[in-house]
């Protein structure tokens, strides 16, 4: 009787995900003896001696994917730039390519994006779980001069030693390049440098030049690490229809108006540090927030992504921190032992450390 | 007492399985954090959708009268590298949602936590949802 429910209850948990090649693992890849991928495995190469760049990625771009432009002072950017940003930070990025479901154009290369590259001699593909691909010519051919724009825009590539090369035209100007709504024209040049340091890891650094724009070309560094024995899957944005859309109708400055006074001797029960235990996102891992107060307000800083001044809604929940509402839970005293990201998937928990 | 020993163990397998994904949608811009709403209710539709799944139910609210109402989730291809597929929840099967309520005065909220009434089971956990602009 105990195998017979043993067997079931294996049989109903193992087959969803088998199914699915989400854990299948990747044939001919280097392992430890106890079976794990060896990510610190040397560079692969191809059959005519060149750096192989083939595999399943995650980018890691925590700073840049959010604000392109970090490392620019406002002068650098013109103003009407600069007011296209906040119009679209008010409308909480209702108009970005993945809530319209568009493809993301030269932003994809520093987004967080997953993606296969499929390396050939004359030719290298970057695959996307949305059906987006690009295609990144080897074969000698120079760029377009007077290109049709396009969403994901026209590449060339060559090998500098180790290191490949991408030079990018042709962009349409629909698009943004980070999610807090930097513009771009169709005169933007973008520039890739892919090396691969090791089997798991790939430095990348994409510099955009887009002198209608921006005063100096912007110099992006990320990263990307290797995602073995898992697959892409296929996740197209707009198959739910304009259902998620009809929705969205709140603004940024929607909390703000909302918002009341806190008692500072509340307000003080909640300075201090916390480090997520819910993990979500592709990290550097553990993420952290500090919580401080001034005058009077209370401000968090997401570990690699800045400070942002919260807006209380309740004593114990505040609004504004990057489109998401964080809620504090307590001790009897009132001393936080925790707080809650609120995002729509659910509540991410992140615990108090001191 | 194998038996438990065995789904428990599965359990954090699948969990361990779970990849971040990437959909930009803003909590604030749909929900409103200080709206929270709790509801028992028979599945209707299950929606194994991208770049979110929904569940819709039949409750009762608090003068007895029944709606169907909406829970966002996480996104399908988010959820299925946690685990989870569209056989996970069936129509007919009733569950408890806790969430807080769309902005917009409709019967949607997000979706907190998915509990098998009958069980207690907790679904759809582990799966993360990415970043927002």
């Amino acid at each position: 009787m105990k195998t017979f429910g043993l067997v079931i209850i294996l049989s109903v948990l193992a087959t969803p995900v088998a199914a699915q090649w989400v854990s299948h693992p990747t044939p001919g890849i280097p392992r430890t003896r106890d079976g794990k991928p060896n990510l610190t495995a040397s560079v692969p190469k191809t059959p005519d001696g060149k750096v192989d760049l083939s595999g399943l990625w995650q980018r890691i771009s925590p700073k840049y994917r959010r604000n392109i432009a970090a490392d620019l002072k406002p002068e650098e950017i013109q103003s009407w730039a600069r007011t296209l940003v906040q119009e679209r930070q008010e409308d909480l990025g209702k108009g970005h390519m993945s809530v319209q479901c568009l493809p993301w154009g030269p932003s994809y290369t520093t987004s967080e994006r997953l993606f296969k590259i499929v390396q050939t001699p004359g030719l290298i593909l970057m695959l996307d779980e949305g059906l987006s691909y690009r295609q990144i010519f080897m074969d000698g051919r120079p760029l377009e001069t007077n290109p049709n724009p396009s969403w994901m825009g026209y590449s060339v590539g060559r090998w500098e030693g180790d290191t490949l090369v991408v030079q990018s035209f042709g962009f349409n100007a629909e698009t943004w390049l980070d999610s807090a709504g930097h513009p771009h024209t169709e005169a933007l040049r973008m520039t890739e440098r892919y090396r691969r340091r090791d089997f798991g890891h790939m430095d990348v650094e994409v510099t955009f030049e887009d002198p209608a724009v921006y005063a100096r070309p912007i110099k992006v560094p990320l990263s990307a690490e290797l995602q073995p024995d898992t697959e892409l899957i296929e996740a197209v944005c707009n198959e739910g229809g304009d259902r998620n859309l009809e929705h969205w109708v709140g603004k940024a400055s929607d909390e703000k108006a909302s918002s009341i006074k806190v008692a500072p001797e509340i307000l003080a029960k909640y300075a201090g540090s916390y480090v997520e235990q819910d993990l979500w996102g592709p990290g550097p891992h553990p993420r952290t927030i500090q919580v401080t107060v001034s005058d009077g307000a209370l401000f968090a800083e997401l570990s690699n992504r800045g400070k942002v001044q919260l807006s209380p809604q309740t004593n114990t929940t505040f609004a504004g921190f990057f489109g998401w509402s964080l809620t504090f839970v307590t001790n009897s005293q009132g001393t936080a032992t925790h707080l809650l990201e609120m995002h729509i998937s659910g509540n991410y928990r992140y615990s108090k450390t001191k | 007492m194998k038996i438990k020993a065995v789904v428990v163990m599965v359990g954090i397998g699948l969990l361990l399985a779970a990849r971040p994904i990437v959909a930009h949608h803003a909590f604030a811009a749909e929900f409103d954090a200080n709206k929270p709403i709790k509801l028992t209710g028979a599945v209707t539709k299950f929606d194994w959708t991208n770049p979110h799944a929904w569940i819709y139910i039949d409750a009762k609210d608090d003068s007895g009268k029944v709606a169907n109402w909406g829970f966002e989730l996480a996104a399908a291809s988010g959820l299925m590298r946690s685990g989870w597929n569209r056989f996970s929840l069936k129509a007919g099967d009733v569950v408890t949602i806790e969430g807080t309520r769309a902005k917009n005065g409709s019967n949607n909220a997000n979706a907190q936590t998915v509990i098998v009434a009958s069980t207690g089971q907790k679904l759809f956990a582990g799966a993360n949802q990415g970043q927002t602009p």
